[in-house]
C-alpha cells in the first residue's frame, strides 16, 4: 500500500509539493500502524425467512491473526441484482475490500446473496401482495440483503458464544459496508426506507441497531432500486432516518443504469451529523471500480497507475472511516474532518461532510 | 429539506415577511420584495389559428396556436412561446393560461401552442421515417421527438407571419428577442432548442439528437426532466458527455421538494424526483443559468404547469401558500425574461441577488451560476 500512496500523490499532484501539504498524513492519505496476515473460512447461514421459508446463504469469513483482544467487525454486502449463487460465491464477494479490512484487523463477513428459485420469488410477492406483473418488478436479493444481514449479525452473536469465535466478536463495533445494491441494503440495515409494490417498509421492520456506521459504495439515487424522494404533500424520503455515521462514495463515471450525479443525492437527504462523501469526479473510474472491479482495475480496463490513486484514495477513506468510528482512533476522526483527500485529489477529488 | 415544514409554518404564521425585515436590495421591488415587470399591459387581444407542416414521415402535423397580443403601440415585441406537457390535450388557448396572460400582460407577444399526440400507426411510422431499430422504437414516445420539432416549426412560422401575415403580427415581432418557455414536456422541449442533446433516436452520445435553434436566446423550464429518462443523459464510464453541457443560452429551470412525478415513487421509469430534476442545472455550464427550487412538498408538479390555486386549496393546501406560490412563480419567470430579453436593470439585479429567497421567506431557493 505504501507503493500505492506514493503513486497516487504523483498521479494527482501537478507538481511537487514544496512542503508538507498534509500534516500527520504522508501523501494526504490516511494509514494505520499494523496489518495483520489473513485466515478464510467458509460458512452457511440459515434462517427462516419473513414466509417462514428457509434461506440458506453462504458467508467467507476473514480473520485477522495475531490480533489480541476483541475484535471489530466488517460485513461488506456485494452488488449485484442477479445475487451470487453456489459454493464458494462469497469467496469473491467484494473480495479487494473484505481483503483490506481483513488485514487491517477487522473481522471481516462476506456474504454471497443467493438468488431465490420461482417458489421463493412467489412466496415474497405473496407477502407483499404483489400479482404477477408486479411481482417481476421486485429484484429479490434488494428484498433479501438487510434480512440476511440481521441474519449474519444474529449468528455473529450466537458464535461468539460458543465455537472457535467464542468471546473473540465485539459485537458492540460492527460496520456494514455494500456496493450498488448491496450499498441499499446497507443503507436499510442503516434505518433507510424502501418501498416495494406501493408499500413502505421503515426502520421498524429492516433496520437493526447492532451495526454502528456504515459504507455505502455506488449508493442508488431517489426513484431507484426501491428508494424514494419527497412528493406532493409528502416530506419524507428514504434517507430521513438514518442518524448513525455513513460513508459514501461513487462518482462521474458511476452510470451502470443510474445516473452519477443523482447518486449523490441520497447523502444531501440524509440528516447530518457523521455523514461524509467521497465525490470521484473522473469518467474512467466506472461503476464496478467502486465494487468488485476495484482489485482488478477493471480488468485493466483502467490505467494502472491511476487505478492504484483511486485505490489508495478509496481504502484511505474507507479504513478512516472505519478507524474513526469502531477503533475512536482521533487520528481517523481528524483525517475524515479534514480536506485532505481532497488536496489529494487536486480538483478530481471531492470531499463533503456533515 | 428539513427545513421544509419549518419552511411553511414560518410562512403560515407570519404571512410575507415584513420589509423591514428584507435587505437594502429589496427597496427597488415593492413591500413583499417580489418582481413586478416595468410594462402592465391592461389589454390584450387574442387570435387563435393553426399551423401545418410535413413531419420527417411526410405527414402533416398540425398545431393549434393561441396568440395573445398585448396593445403595446409601435414596435415589435419580444415573443415568449409557452409549450404545454404531453398530457395536457386542450386547445392552445385552455392551455398554460395564467403563464400564457400573465407574459402577455407584461408586454411580451405571447404564443401558446398545443402539440397533437400521436396515434400509434402514426408513431409507427414515425420510427419508421427515423429508421428506429424495433428495440428503440418500442421504449419511443413521439412526443420527446415532436414537441422540440413543433416549437421549431412555430418559430419558422413567426418568421413568415412577421413578413407576411395578418395584420396585427406582420411587423410587431421582434425576432431577435424570442424566449421558449414550456412545462414539463414542453420544457424538455425548450432546453432542446438551447442545446439539450438527446438520445431518441441514437444510443450514441456523440451523435445525440440534436434540436438546437438558434433563434431563441433564453429558455424557461418548468418541472424540468433530469437524467435518464425522456432521453436526457448523464456521463458514464468512459463517456464523459451529458445532455446539458452545450448549452450556452441562458436558462430557468423551476421545480420543487413536491415535483415528483414519478410512477411508481421508488422504481422511477416515467418523470422524475424532485431532486433528480436538479441535475439538468448542475450539469449545465455557467453563465445565465438559473435554478428556482421551492422546497416545500405543498407545491404540486401540476401546479407548475397550471398554477391554479383552485386545484391547490382543493388539495388541501392553505389559499394564501397557494397564492404565494404563484406569485413566486410568476415573479422569477418575469424577472428572468424581463433580464435577458428585455436587459432591464432591475429585473437582472432581482435576479441576480436571487431575492425570491427573501420574498419567499426562503422557501424558495435560488441558484445562480
Amino acid at each position: 500500500m505504501k507503493a500505492l500512496t506514493i503513486i497516487a500523490i504523483l498521479l494527482f499532484s501537478k507538481q511537487a509539493p514544496a512542503q508538507q501539504p498534509c500534516p500527520g498524513f504522508p501523501n494526504c492519505l490516511y494509514s494505520a500502524p499494523q496489518t495483520y496476515s489473513v485466515a478464510k473460512t467458509r460458512q452457511n447461514i440459515t434462517y427462516n425467512d419473513v414466509t417462514g421459508r428457509s434461506r440458506t446463504i453462504e458467508v467467507t469469513i476473514r480473520i485477522p491473526s495475531g490480533r489480541s483482544g476483541l475484535l471489530p467487525v466488517v460485513i461488506w454486502a456485494h452488488g449485484g441484482g442477479d445475487g451470487r449463487n453456489g459454493v464458494g460465491a462469497s469467496d469473491g464477494a467484494l473480495s479487494f475490500y473484505s481483503s483490506i479490512t481483513a488485514a487491517y484487523g477487522y473481522l471481516t463477513v462476506s456474504p454471497a446473496f443467493r438468488a431465490r428459485n420461482p417458489a421463493e420469488e412467489q412466496a415474497i410477492c405473496q407477502y407483499v401482495g404483489a400479482e404477477a406483473e408486479d411481482c417481476e418488478r421486485i429484484n429479490m436479493p434488494s428484498w433479501d440483503r438487510p434480512y440476511d444481514i440481521r441474519a449474519i449479525l444474529n449468528t455473529l452473536e450466537e458464535e461468539n458464544r460458543s465455537g472457535p469465535l467464542a468471546g473473540r466478536i465485539d459485537m458492540s463495533r460492527i460496520a456494514v459496508g455494500g456496493h450498488s445494491a448491496g450499498s441499499s441494503g446497507t443503507l436499510t440495515v442503516a434505518g433507510a426506507t424502501r418501498e416495494y409494490n406501493g408499500k413502505r417498509y421503515d426502520a421498524s421492520q429492516l433496520s437493526d441497531p447492532r451495526p454502528k456506521a456504515f459504507i455505502a459504495l455506488s449508493p442508488s439515487a431517489p426513484g431507484m432500486s426501491y428508494m424514494f424522494d419527497t412528493s406532493f404533500n409528502d416530506p419524507t424520503t428514504s434517507w430521513d432516518n438514518i442518524g448513525r455515521p455513513v460513508l459514501m462514495a461513487t462518482g462521474s463515471g458511476d452510470g451502470h443504469e443510474q445516473s452519477p450525479r443523482a447518486r449523490r443525492i441520497p447523502f444531501v437527504h440524509m440528516p447530518p451529523g457523521d455523514k461524509y462523501r467521497l465525490w470521484i469526479n473522473d469518467t474512467d473510474i466506472g461503476h464496478g471500480m467502486y465494487g468488485d472491479d476495484l482489485g482488478t482495475c477493471a480488468d485493466g480496463a483502467v490505467a494502472a497507475r491511476k487505478c492504484e490513486a483511486v485505490q489508495a484514495s478509496l481504502v484511505s477513506v474507507v479504513r478512516a472511516f472505519l478507524d474513526a468510528y469502531l477503533e475512536q482512533r482521533p487520528q481517523a476522526k481528524t483525517y475524515l474532518e479534514s480536506d485532505f483527500i481532497q488536496q489529494l485529489g487536486q480538483g478530481s477529488l471531492e470531499w463533503m461532510r456533515k | 429539506m428539513k427545513t421544509t415544514l419549518l419552511a411553511v409554518f414560518h410562512v403560515l404564521v407570519s404571512g410575507p415577511v415584513a420589509q423591514a425585515q428584507f435587505p437594502p436590495a429589496c427597496s427597488q421591488f415593492g413591500p413583499r420584495c417580489l418582481y413586478a415587470s416595468p410594462v402592465a399591459v391592461a389589454e390584450v387581444t387574442a387570435l387563435s389559428t393553426s399551423i401545418n407542416y410535413r413531419d420527417a414521415g411526410g405527414e402533416t402535423r398540425t398545431l393549434d396556436v393561441h396568440i395573445r397580443l398585448p396593445a403595446v403601440t409601435g414596435g415589435s415585441l419580444p415573443v415568449v412561446i409557452w409549450s404545454p406537457d404531453s398530457a395536457m390535450t386542450q386547445a392552445a388557448r385552455e392551455t398554460l393560461v395564467s403563464w400564457s396572460e400573465a407574459t402577455a400582460r407584461a408586454g411580451y407577444l405571447t404564443v401558446t401552442i398545443s402539440h397533437p399526440l400521436r396515434s400509434l400507426a402514426q408513431q409507427v411510422r414515425l420510427c419508421q421515417a427515423l429508421d428506429l431499430e424495433p428495440r428503440l422504437c418500442a421504449v419511443f414516445d413521439s412526443a420527446n421527438w415532436d414537441w422540440p420539432k413543433d416549437q421549431r416549426e412555430l418559430i419558422s412560422w413567426l418568421e413568415r407571419a412577421n413578413q407576411s401575415g395578418p395584420d396585427a403580427l406582420r411587423g410587431r415581432i421582434d425576432l431577435r428577442r424570442i424566449a421558449m418557455a414550456g412545462y414539463a414536456a414542453g420544457g424538455d422541449g425548450a432546453v432542446s432548442l438551447a442545446g439539450a442533446r438527446r438520445l431518441l433516436t441514437t444510443t450514441d452520445r456523440r451523435n445525440a439528437d440534436d434540436f438546437t435553434d438558434p433563434r431563441v436566446v433564453a429558455v424557461v423550464s418548468l418541472s424540468p426532466q433530469g437524467p435518464l429518462n425522456e432521453g436526457f443523459f448523464d456521463a458514464d464510464v468512459f463517456k464523459p458527455l451529458t445532455s446539458w453541457m452545450s448549452m450556452e443560452r441562458p436558462v430557468l429551470l423551476a421545480t420543487g421538494a413536491g415535483d415528483n412525478n414519478c410512477v411508481p415513487a421508488a422504481a422511477c421509469l416515467k418523470g422524475d424526483t424532485p431532486m433528480r430534476r436538479r441535475v439538468a442545472f448542475e450539469l449545465m455550464p455557467a453563465g445565465g443559468k438559473y435554478l428556482m427550487f421551492v422546497n416545500s412538498v405543498r407545491m404540486s408538479h401540476d401546479f407548475l404547469g397550471t398554477l391554479d390555486t383552485n386545484a391547490c386549496e382543493q388539495a388541501g393546501i392553505e389559499p394564501s401558500l397557494c397564492a404565494n406560490f404563484r406569485e413566486w412563480l410568476h415573479s422569477a419567470v418575469l424577472a428572468f425574461l424581463d433580464a435577458h430579453l428585455r436587459n432591464l436593470a432591475p429585473a437582472q439585479a432581482w435576479i441576480r441577488g436571487g431575492l425570491i429567497r427573501e420574498a419567499s421567506g426562503s422557501l424558495a431557493g435560488w441558484e445562480t451560476k
